[in-house]
């Protein structure tokens, strides 16, 4: 048997209004108290309008402080609310579970401890980006990386498939300031630059939070990265800039197999 | 307030915003009663001038994944113990 209380993480989309699904909207309304990591203001206003009793998780964030630190205190908070035995609605904006750490924290927690405890997947960025820059990852591959893993570790890239980078704009900060600046994003530049030409041309992104904007799209030469704003909102789209390669072993035992199999 | 929320909401929730006449926006603003400067704000797609507007604090972040950077620094100086619950917490978010 479940104990009383239960834990919910919902996504709210990118652009208020326009991408909170019904079942999100009604565990929201029918929540007893509602955790929000909203990516505006507005949001977290329009979050009060669907139920009164809101807390906001922005709080906890602090210039100079570890995010690790802030994430620990929102897990903590919904947990300390789902053990009250009440109905908790975690609202993160996006997909609760797509770059986002404190709902798989909190979930996995509530659920070893006896409580239910569910997400509920929302329009994430990487939606808006395929979306607007009209591409199909199944037509040549896709990959994400988090842009600090990306450059600290050696990943193996293929560069014939599109390649999303997300949080490039908080490149390096190891002040915890949640900005980055010129010498972290020239060392993206020389990573990517092992399988990517200069010339290369490159995509920065920003989905729209409101519908009365457009979204961001700023094509660049890879060489021109470091010297171009970003925000904590960019992510960054490579497009391939080779030809798949044909897989020639493969190729012929499928045709083996296709003269044996075919005529059957 | 609350007017504007309900209106930044509709137009999220509107088929295409290209689709929504700006007569048809001026008027739904003007029903409103959102000052001129409010007005402003939404016809020029300025969230900031809006957020000001209304007196809200922007986002300090709006980050809320935990990249393995501060994860691996907090790790060199951890006891084992707390490095076996730092690993199985990053398997957890990835
Ligand atoms: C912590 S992640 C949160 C992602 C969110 N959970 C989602 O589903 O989209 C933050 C990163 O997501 C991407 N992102 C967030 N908002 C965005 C937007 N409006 N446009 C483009 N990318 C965005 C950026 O790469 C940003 O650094």
């Amino acid at each position: 048997m479940n104990k009383k209380g239960s834990l919910t993480c919902v996504g709210t989309g990118i652009t208020l209004g326009a991408h909170l699904t019904p079942n999100a909207r009604n565990h929201i309304t029918q929540a007893d108290i509602v955790f929000s990591a909203m990516n505006s203001s507005f949001g977290r206003l329009w979050l009060t309008e669907m139920n009164s009793n809101v807390h906001d998780l922005q709080q906890y964030y602090q210039k100079g402080k570890p995010r690790s630190e802030t994430y620990q205190k929102m897990v903590a908070v919904m947990l300390d609310a789902v053990r009250d035995g009440n109905k908790v609605v975690g609202a993160f904006y996006g997909h609760p579970g797509i770059f986002a750490t404190p709902p798989h924290t909190a979930i996995a927690i509530a659920k070893q401890e006896g409580y239910l405890a569910q997400m509920l997947p929302g329009i994430s960025a990487d939606d808006c980006l395929l979306a607007d820059c009209g591409i199909d990852p199944g037509k040549n591959g896709c990959a994400s990386f988090e842009a600090n893993q990306f450059i600290r570790y050696h990943r193996p890239i293929d560069n014939s498939a599109y390649l999303i980078l997300w949080q490039v704009g908080i490149l390096g900060d190891s002040g915890h300031q949640f900005s980055t600046s010129e010498p972290y994003k020239q060392l993206l530049v020389e990573v990517l630059h092992q399988n990517y030409p200069l010339h290369h041309e490159i995509i920065l992104y920003e989905a729209p939070t409101l519908a009365i904007e457009s979204p961001r799209i700023t094509p660049i030469t890879l060489a021109e990265f470091a010297q171009t704003p970003t925000s904590q909102i960019t992510t960054m789209l490579i497009p391939p800039c080779t030809q798949m390669q044909k897989n020639a072993g493969i190729q012929a035992k499928l045709a083996q197999l296709d003269r044996i199999y075919r005529h059957k | 307030m609350s007017n504007v929320i309900q209106l930044l909401e509709r137009l999220g929730e509107e088929a295409n915003l290209s689709e929504h006449t700006l007569e048809n926006l001026q008027k739904q603003m003007a029903n409103l009663e959102l000052s001129e400067l409010t007005q402003e704000a939404i016809l020029q797609g300025d969230p900031q001038a809006l957020e000001s507007l209304l007196g809200l604090s922007p986002n300090l972040c709006n980050i809320v994944h935990q990249d393995d950077d501060e994860e691996s620094d907090d790790n060199e100086e951890d006891t084992s113990d707390n490095n076996e619950q730092a690993s199985s917490q990053q398997a957890i978010a990835m």
